[in-house]
């Protein structure tokens, strides 16, 4: 049994996904921003900084989104290769790449103010922007040309996941509205996406969370 | 056999020290940063993001360092396997160290990369904020968990370098790290330096005796660190 400690459409979404698709028991707990909850001493024990996700697991308590969908998976054998198929090469090497440069490239996109304070929130937006394009440019081109089964519209994965969520905020929740990242420009992504979003678990961990539609594809803002 | 691509000091070092400190057979093949091959077609077919490393495998090219270091220590048992019940506490710091503070170091090393030329000084104020209160974290979990930050650990071979860097990077820079504020972390990587595999990590790399609690900067015998 998982305990998820969750706040609404935040990475914790992501986590909720994956263990919806993975129909394992768990318990959804969410906190409250604005009430302080992620500073009380009981969820600091959990998550030393106080950040969300958390998840507790009969082997202690867990942080770090990827750290949590990974090990989920290595844990019940699905939604990632496994540790010993010859796929686990491309498949890591692209999920720590969603994670350490779309992830990051996200959050300066919805909010810049964090590198720098108010005053050069365009320039910084701007970078990102620019860096995001070229990124996702070039992991639109490598699922076209390899179509590999962990990022695919025919079946669900963590990195899948990871990625719908990301596309979802970097549509809706851009800072400047001229720099929201449309899905429609990476067909691959999009085909992606629009397959994800008719998924029953996806649905469900959405509707959960306030999310309905075409909640990664072409998310209301 | 594996083949590293790599430029000194870069994070091809972590890899290397990885592969050295398991006796893992391999070859290194140059990526010469002052032609910027990084970007040449031949590195983009190993790995389409241009970042150093990349290794080649019998499973074909793996890149990104965390990656690597996760797939080598499920390969070779370098590390809590999948089933083990250490093996949540390993992840969360993995990541940690790899998107939360090896992100905020390509931040701070690459300023124009994410905030104009005004906002660099007030950006690296921040960003060394941050790193400093990720290093109290680890340090903490180091205290926590000892076989995690072992001298030899996956672990401590991420952070080594890490450390290392926060000492040189940007060049120029006001110093603003002290490992002796993290006497775990200090030393799992000064016990770290003083083994053979990564004495001749440092030589291939020209990283001088005490590259990780004592850094200067690279005197490579061939290619260049930037």
């Amino acid at each position: 049994m998982y305990t998820l400690h969750a706040i609404p459409d935040f990475a914790s979404l992501i986590v909720h996904l994956v263990l919806e698709e993975l129909g394992q028991p768990y318990s959804l707990h969410t906190l409250d921003f604005d009430s302080g909850d992620l500073d009380t001493p009981a969820f600091r024990a959990i998550h030393p900084f106080g950040k969300i996700p958390a998840m507790e697991t009969p082997d202690g308590p867990m942080f770090e989104t990827a750290a949590i969908t990974l090990w989920l998976a290595d844990r019940h054998g699905t939604l990632a290769p496994a540790p010993t198929a010859p796929d686990r090469t491309e498949f890591l090497s692209w999920f720590f790449f969603n994670n350490f440069s779309l992830h990051t490239g996200m959050m300066a996109l919805v909010h810049p103010y964090r590198p720098g304070g108010e005053d050069i929130v365009f320039p910084v937006s701007e970078t990102a922007h620019a860096r995001l394009m070229s990124e996702l440019g070039t992991l639109d081109a490598m699922i076209a040309a390899r179509n590999p089964r962990w990022l695919s519209p025919d079946q669900p994965s963590i990195l899948t996941y990871h990625l719908a969520v990301l596309m979802r905020w970097m549509k809706a929740f851009a800072y400047f509205p001229e720099h929201a990242i449309d899905s429609t420009k990476f067909p691959a992504i999009h085909a992606i996406l629009r397959a994800m979003e008719s998924r029953p678990a996806a649905i469900r961990a959405a509707a959960d969370e306030g999310l309905t539609g075409t909640f990664f594809s072409n998310p209301e803002s | 056999m594996y083949v590293l691509h790599y430029a000194p000091d870069n994070a091809s070092l972590i890899i290397r020290l990885a592969l050295e400190e398991a006796g893992l057979p391999y070859r290194t093949s140059l990526v010469d940063r002052a032609i910027r091959a990084q970007d040449s077609a031949a590195y983009r077919h190993l790995n389409p993001a241009g970042l150093i490393p990349a290794l080649e495998t019998p499973d074909g090219p793996i890149f990104e360092t965390a990656a690597i270091l996760l797939w080598l220590s499920d390969k070779h048992d370098l590390g809590p396997k999948p089933d083990a019940p250490t093996r949540g506490t390993y992840l969360k710091w993995l990541f940690f160290l790899s998107n939360t503070v090896h992100s905020d170091l390509r931040q701070l090393f690459y300023p124009s990369q994410y905030v104009p030329a005004d906002a660099v000084a007030g950006h690296h104020a921040l960003i060394t904020a941050r790193l400093t209160q990720h290093f109290t974290l680890l340090n903490d979990a180091a205290a926590d968990h000892p076989q995690l930050f072992a001298p030899t650990a996956i672990l401590t071979t991420y952070l080594g370098p890490l450390m290392r860097w926060c000492v040189l990077y940007p060049v120029g820079q006001i110093q603003w790290f002290d490992l002796g504020l993290y006497p775990h972390l200090a030393r799992a990587v000064t016990a770290l330096e003083n083994r053979p595999a990564a004495r001749r990590a440092a030589i291939a790399e020209g990283l001088g005796a005490s590259p990780f609690s004592a850094p200067g900067y690279s005197k490579p015998p061939e290619g260049t660190p930037l």
